[in-house]
């Protein structure tokens, strides 16, 4: 028995240890047979097992005891199921065009799949009327607080020491919105011959807005940012620092909390005679530069 | 061209051949192949000899039969049948009509 072109090695009579001295690796053969099997397929199931059976035997007498001594006398699998199938009166071996067609539909469904999925994820740009948040009044509460409500005056105690104010927001669009920043308008100017602090430098104070101090501006911060309902965690507690970015899922409410020492405030408020408070909050959102403001969050500075 | 044409002329008399052979007496593998050799057909591999007993044992022309052997694995011996042996003779007269007919064509006679 040889290789195509080649003859058997195997003398009359010769043993199987005439081979070589490599150790008989029965599942070595049935590996060779089995590749050259696969080139078979399209022949009835009962011939290719007899077929295959049979090679197992013809391996046997003919000597090769290994896989690699079964490539070693006759070539790759697939060279001796040519020469084969050309023995047997077959026709070339050809792959299974039908299961060509079924991989590339398999391929290209998942290539959809994967497309539909990009596509339906992908961040699309926020309309500029996109107002994803609003507070909830009964969510609305803090230190020193007497009162909340959406849009309406929160009254600050007259006391010592940071008042905090913590705002329940929740988004009712129904897309994701990344949130990569929140923070509190912290520009300074004159307006109106006013000390402006927070929100356009142009902007003249509407009716019941107030500028906060300097002192009180520049130590507001957003505290927090957690789950109210799950307590999960707090996100954000460092003075000042810009938060990490996240996603705010549809329906998905967060509070966030602002602190900042009330006492300031007060001297810094009275000069001017100025009533009534609004602490605008900013969210930045997406990559779009888009920034929102929740404007009915006031605080009453009264008491101040 | 040439390698083509001399594969295709011994794959086309290698029934004819087996049939020669086996008809000297019955034979295994390996013998078979030997012989084969000897007689020209070295280019054809195990493979294809394999197949073609195979084929040729299906078609009810040769039968085997494992011979246990002392000092190795059991061989398949080959034999003739009377089928086979009936075409044998045909295939050896289409044989020498054939041969007769390309004499005469190529002007070796």
């Amino acid at each position: 028995m040889g290789r195509a072109g080649g003859v058997d090695e195997r003398a009359p009579g010769a043993t199987m240890s005439a081979v070589g001295d490599t150790h008989h690796d029965a599942a070595g053969v049935e590996r060779y047979v089995d590749e050259i099997g696969r080139r078979l397929r399209d022949l009835p199931k009962d011939e290719r097992s007899a077929i295959e059976a049979d090679l197992v035997q013809h391996v046997r007498e003919a000597g090769p005891r290994t896989y690699e001594e079964c490539v070693q006398h006759w070539g790759a699998p697939a060279t001796y199921a040519d020469g084969l199938r050309e023995g047997l009166g077959l026709a070339p071996f050809r792959p299974d065009r039908s299961r060509r067609i079924a991989a590339l539909l398999v391929v290209a469904a998942a290539l959809a799949g994967a497309f539909a999925f990009w596509w339906s994820s992908r961040p699309e740009p926020l309309p500029e009327n996109f107002t994803p948040f609003q507070p909830m009044s009964s969510m609305v509460a803090g230190s020193n607080v007497r009162s909340a409500g959406t849009g309406m005056v929160i009254d600050l105690a007259a006391a010592e020491g940071d008042a905090r104010l913590v705002v329940v927001l929740r988004n009712d669009s129904d897309r994701a919105v990344e949130v990569d920043h929140i923070g509190i308008p912290l520009i300074r100017a004159r307006a109106n011959g006013i000390t402006t602090v927070g929100g356009s430098a142009d902007e003249p104070l509407r009716p019941g807005e107030v500028e906060l101090s300097a002192v009180w501006t520049t130590d507001v911060r957003i505290e927090a940012v957690a789950d109210p309902y799950n307590l999960r965690s707090v996100e954000h507690d460092r003075t000042g620092d810009p938060f990490t970015p996240f996603t705010w899922g549809p329906g998905d409410s967060y509070a966030i909390s602002v602190a900042g020492p009330v006492a300031a405030c007060r001297a810094e408020l009275a000069p001017f005679d100025q009533r009534g408070g609004n602490v605008q909050v900013d969210f930045t959102v997406d990559d779009t530069g888009l920034a929102y403001t929740i404007g009915t969050w006031s605080l009453d500075t009264t008491a101040c | 061209m040439v390698a083509v044409y001399e594969s295709q002329l011994r794959k086309g008399a290698l029934d004819l051949a087996v049939l020669a052979l086996l008809a000297r007496g019955e034979s295994y593998g390996y013998e078979l192949t030997q012989s084969l050799i000897e007689a020209g057909f070295d280019g054809l591999g195990d493979a294809t000899i394999y197949g073609t007993m195979r084929r040729m044992e299906q078609g009810g022309l040769v039968t085997s039969r494992l011979e246990p052997s002392p000092d190795g694995p059991a061989r398949k011996y080959y034999a003739l049948t009377a089928d086979g042996k009936h075409h044998l003779q045909t295939g050896a007269d289409r044989w020498d009509e054939l041969a007769a007919s390309m004499s005469e064509l190529l002007g070796r006679r």
